[in-house]
């Protein structure tokens, strides 16, 4: 189906955007991939008269390392983090998980600032960005402020980015002998579950963070598994598993097209392990 | 307020500097097949997934029914109708037709153009890359293993001439 009829505006500063957005108030989304944001257009359950486009917004498309920060701009898409040298120098995971987010069009076209924005329950990067202690930088009309992805999420499709503040860009701490990985269950583009594995190294003893995605519409830290982890010297996928099994009891998992909530729960607790024994490796 | 929904665009469509008038809404797969005739590309999925509809947008693959035509204003588009005038794709096609590794034929355009931007990535992929960036270009009819020979003859070809 084509979308409803809008306008679509193409500003060419971060100024120019927001100055758009108080004018048209409620009438408006911010587009930049669109990969998310025309799928809701053309079901028609977003009907929007104005699209913002930031792609001319120079600026935003720069990937760098600064004060021992991941700094990714807000037009960044998927393949450029994957392709990226500096990205597989400093957090080879998170490239790995780039690389694999849908297919080859998602990743050319989606960046990772529109994928937080729109928070589609099932994604991939929450989980990671989550168990990485990311920040999003948002820029509106009160100012900048950052957010630890840890608390943006609210639900499915929530977050707590007000509609006319825009992500300038995403900043990863990056930790010395640090080791992650990333693990989904994948039908068709969007997982079914997907756990993310951090190991750090904090005054020389492992500190674990494991996180599960596309489950409950935020990314779940996985308490006991990772309390498990910090003790033990090598995976024992018996315990991991039970651990994971009783972090994902207390949780409300989401039914429907992706899996029955008790199949999603069995993945975290195997996705656990298999995303632990990569950081172990 | 007014609001300007129709706007008249350039695209440089199979290396010809084309204009077309659009309205603000229209995706590029309609701009493609209705305005400029192309009817090679396809709508299949209508939602990012099956890869029918994959032009090339500035030589990135993109699902032409998730991209808007006037988000692509001024840049170069390419359609499985420039097979013909592209050495890759010229390659890939006559691979494809040496290895039968097409039945129905409508997931073919997409494949070959993704095939495109993949050999322009890497001249020499291995299996496991094929698979990898082929992951999402849905075929049902041929269990895709002569496809992936295809795309390794189709390769070598274009290495044997450079």
């Amino acid at each position: 189906m084509k979308p409803r009829r809008f306008e679509f505006h193409s500003p060419a500063s971060i100024e120019d955007a927001l100055a758009l957005a108080g004018r048209f108030e409620d009438e408006f989304m911010f587009y930049a991939g669109g990969t998310e944001a025309l799928i809701g257009l053309k079901e028609r359950v977003i009907g929007v008269g104005h699209v913002i486009n930031l792609k001319k917004i120079p600026g935003l498309k720069e990937i760098r390392l600064d004060a021992g920060k991941l700094h990714i701009g807000a037009l960044v898409t998927h393949q450029e983090i994957a392709d990226s040298p500096l990205v597989q120098d400093v957090l080879p995971g998170y490239a790995a998980l780039s690389n694999n987010v849908a297919n080859i069009r998602v990743r050319s076209a989606g960046t990772l600032a529109g994928n937080l924005c729109f928070a589609e329950p099932n994604a991939d990067p929450p989980s990671m960005l989550a168990a990485l202690d990311a920040e999003v930088v948002l820029l509106g009309a009160q100012g900048v402020r950052s957010v630890p992805v840890r608390g943006y999420f609210e639900g499915p499709y929530c977050t707590v980015r007000e509609e006319a503040e825009f992500m300038t860009e995403i900043v990863i701490p990056i930790m010395k002998g640090s080791r992650s990985a990333y693990r989904k269950v994948v039908y068709l583009n969007r997982p079914s579950a997907g756990v993310a594995a951090v190991r750090n190294v904090v005054n020389d003893a492992a500190a674990w963070e494991v996180w599960a995605g596309s489950i409950t519409g935020m990314p779940e830290r996985l308490d006991r598994v990772c309390a498990l982890l910090d003790g033990l010297d090598a995976v024992d996928e018996a315990k991991i598993m039970d651990a994971a099994a009783q972090d994902m009891a207390e949780r409300d998992v989401m039914e429907g097209v992706y899996g029955s909530e008790a199949y999603r729960k069995h993945l975290v607790a195997v996705l656990a392990v298999r995303s632990a024994m990569e950081c172990m490796q | 307020m007014t609001i300007c929904q129709e706007t008249e665009i350039s695209l440089h469509l199979n290396g010809r500097e084309q204009r077309t008038t659009i309205e603000h809404r229209d995706l590029l797969i309609d701009v493609l097949r209705n305005n400029f005739k192309l009817t090679g590309t396809k709508r299949s999925c209508d939602a990012e997934v099956c890869g029918a509809c994959t032009v090339l947008v500035e030589g990135r693959p993109v699902s032409s029914c998730s991209t808007l035509a006037i988000d692509c204003a001024g840049l170069h588009v390419q359609t499985i109708e420039s097979a013909a005038d592209d050495e890759i794709m010229t390659a890939v096609q006559a691979a494809f037709i040496k290895h039968g590794a097409l039945q129905c034929g409508f997931c073919t355009p997409g494949m070959i153009v993704a095939v495109r931007a993949l050999l322009e990535r890497r001249t020499e992929p291995t299996q496991e890359e094929i698979k990898h960036y082929l992951h999402g270009n849905i075929c049902r009819c041929t269990g895709y293993q002569k496809i992936i020979e295809a795309v390794i003859d189709a390769a070598q070809t274009l290495n044997q001439r450079s």
